[in-house]
């Protein structure tokens, strides 16, 4: 291949042109679900609205996580942390004062936070902006350890925030919860956030910034000394990250309107390990594939705690726990066949996409 | 003013010294060879000028901008943006990125714009996208990889990765270039294209270069000056046709003179 040729066929790839085409056609897919939507709002059920709402709440969360641990390989064990800290915030903020003294019962809540109500949008930011700061005050002191110290330090700040919100009477209401949160959350307000994640974390992701995310996963030596700052990156996709899960978590205060510390403990943040793992660590696209079939599968497997007819020969009794069980097996079943996740690092992108369907195709950027 | 000046540079792990009272001056413009049997400390070095580890004593100023830096103490990011990259012997690229992604991601660390510029797609980013990616191409074309920018950088054969460090290297920007054995593993011809890539890089870049290697002809045949280390002490520097015939260098290599006789 001759030079003038290298250099086009690079040049395009990285072109205006090509990135205007990607724009254009994720646009029009952004505006397809929003039609799906306003349909399924229309005409779902409220189980069906439910199990669409917390698609979109995982898929936040599953794509916010994936970012540190995924794409900046940072192994950690904090989203519980983070999403507790953006539901009780927000939750906190939206309650009116009466709403507050029906629930402090043992305890009156603090002054300086019973008179506050605000309104619902300001209290999801201030969630998400509650949980990045205190991962941005918690990354100083985590990051300056790797492996698997991390993730055991990680793991550590996610239970103290847990076991603060359940001591912390006067403001959290302890071990009673929170009660009667108003259900704000709907489908324009999950699947909006679940959008404007993906948007954010896209465009960084395929950035400057997303390469040097990646450097550090692959080589942080290398990255170092090609002059990446390696902490402040990590700082970086940390706080943004539990910026998303915070604000994911006041969606979901406001879609369940009880909260608890109960609900925050390291399953979650387990459940949402099974997810970015079974999607392909590193793999937006895997994170979002996975979220939904975690969300989606997790009610359909519902049917496996039911009692069984078998033909009409016997019924086998409903066990509870069953369809964890299940999971269990798939996730099994899935780590033997599919090692490195369903996507492993690979992206959905459109080129892909135009070079299958459209073969033979000149679809821009490669030659054919 | 030198453009480097290291003065009693010492590194000790535990007992081991691994390179004591190490001097050197490099002048802008130079290139310098560092030569010296298997385990002299010649990669310790590199790592103490990259801020890889942090030597044990001495002090390594270097000239950056209108002053001089200090640079024991400071991080391996922060040496790079004063000016200095390095290759590395054992290889360290990024094998699961493309080669134009590994030329790419050494802009980032000169990058002005904010982390919310290129999610907002403000104008700002992306001038200094498109610069970047001219930019990787003219080095790519520069070490001849230009063909190769869309493959893994995992899938070049060994020279090619080789000359990949070296674009990575110069997309830094550096005024001194360490390059740790870059000719380990090349055939004669990739070695003698070597060396005309170093010389030339060198005249465009304005670049001071300061390099290890074994390959005798070619380190003899590229540099100006020679620094010789054996077991961590600088035992000959001047001229090669001086380290050629120096005695106590041949010793250091072949081991002395009664006993090679047997």
């Amino acid at each position: 291949m001759n030079r003038e040729a290298s250099y086009a066929r690079a040049r395009q790839r990285w072109s205006r042109r090509t990135r205007r085409r990607n724009s254009l056609l994720s646009l029009a897919v952004v505006l397809l679900l929003t039609g799906l939507l306003y349909l399924a709002g229309r005409y779902g059920d409220e189980y069906q609205i439910r199990i669409l709402n917390m698609v979109a709440i995982y898929i936040t969360l599953a794509v916010s996580y994936n970012l540190i641990n995924g794409i900046t390989g940072q192994f950690s064990l904090e989203p519980n942390a983070f999403v507790a800290l953006g539901a009780y915030s927000s939750a906190l903020l939206t309650m009116t004062p009466v709403e507050k003294e029906m629930n402090f019962i043992i305890d009156p809540c603090v002054p300086w936070l019973a008179q506050v109500a605000i309104p619902f949008l300001p209290a999801v930011v201030i969630g998400g902006i509650v949980a990045a700061v205190f991962a941005l005050l918690m990354g100083f002191p985590v990051f300056r350890v790797r492996g698997d110290y991390l993730a055991i330090v990680t793991l550590g700040f996610g239970e103290v925030i847990r076991v603060v919100a359940n001591n912390l009477q006067t403001i959290t209401n302890g071990p009673l919860g929170l009660k009667g949160i108003a259900a704000h959350t709907n489908l324009w307000w999950t699947w909006g956030l679940a959008l404007l994640t993906l948007f954010v974390i896209v465009r960084l992701v395929n950035s400057s910034y997303g390469r040097a995310l990646k450097a550090i996963r692959q080589n942080e030596l290398a990255a170092e000394s090609m002059g990446i700052n390696s902490f402040r990156h990590k700082l970086l996709a940390f706080t943004l990250a539990a910026f998303f899960e915070g604000m994911a978590g006041a969606m979901l205060a406001h879609l369940i309107t009880t909260i608890s510390p109960m609900l925050f403990t390291f399953f979650l943040t387990f459940n949402l390990l099974i997810i970015i793992v079974l999607g392909g660590l590193g793999s937006i696209t895997g994170s979002v594939i996975a979220a939904i079939g975690f969300a989606w599968g997790s009610e359909l497997l519902r049917a496996v705690e039911e009692p069984i007819n078998v033909f009409g020969w016997f019924t086998i009794p409903g066990i509870p726990g069953m369809r964890m069980v299940t999971f269990a097996v798939i996730l099994i079943a899935a780590m033997l066949f599919w090692r490195e996740g369903i996507m492993g690092r690979r992206e959905f992108s459109w080129q892909w996409l135009l070079d299958t369907v459209m073969p033979g195709r000149n679809n821009g950027a490669r030659e054919q | 003013m030198n453009l480097l000046q290291t003065s009693n540079l010492t590194m000790r792990f535990g007992g081991l010294t691994a390179v004591s009272g190490f001097t050197l001056a490099l002048e802008p413009g130079e290139l310098v060879g560092l030569i010296g049997p298997n385990g002299a400390g010649k990669t310790t070095v590199f790592n103490m000028l990259t801020g890889r580890i942090r030597a044990s004593e001495g002090s390594i100023l270097f000239r950056s901008g209108d002053g001089q830096r200090q640079l024991v103490g400071l991080k391996p990011n922060q040496i790079n943006r004063l000016g200095i990259a390095r290759t590395f012997q054992n290889i360290q690229l990024l094998p699961e990125m493309s080669v134009m992604e590994n030329v790419l991601m050494a802009w980032h660390g000169r990058l002005k714009s904010p982390f919310w510029a290129p999610v907002l797609g403000l104008p700002s980013y992306r001038r200094e996208e498109e610069a970047m990616v001219e930019g990787s191409l003219a080095l790519l074309e520069r070490v001849n990889l230009l063909d190769q920018a869309d493959n893994e950088a995992g899938s070049l054969a060994y020279g090619q990765q080789r000359r990949l460090e070296i674009a990575r290297a110069l997309a830094t920007r550096p005024t001194l270039l360490l390059l740790d054995e870059p000719a380990a593993g090349m055939n004669p011809r990739e070695t003698a294209a070597l060396m005309d890539l170093i010389r030339e890089i060198r005249a465009d870049f304005g670049l001071t270069i300061l390099l290890i290697e074994h390959d005798m002809k070619f380190v003899m045949g590229l540099c100006e000056r020679l620094v010789v280390l054996d077991h961590g002490v600088t035992i000959a520097a001047g001229l090669p046709e001086e380290i050629r015939s120096n005695e106590q260098v041949i010793t250091a290599y072949l081991g002395e003179r009664k006993h090679a006789a047997h």
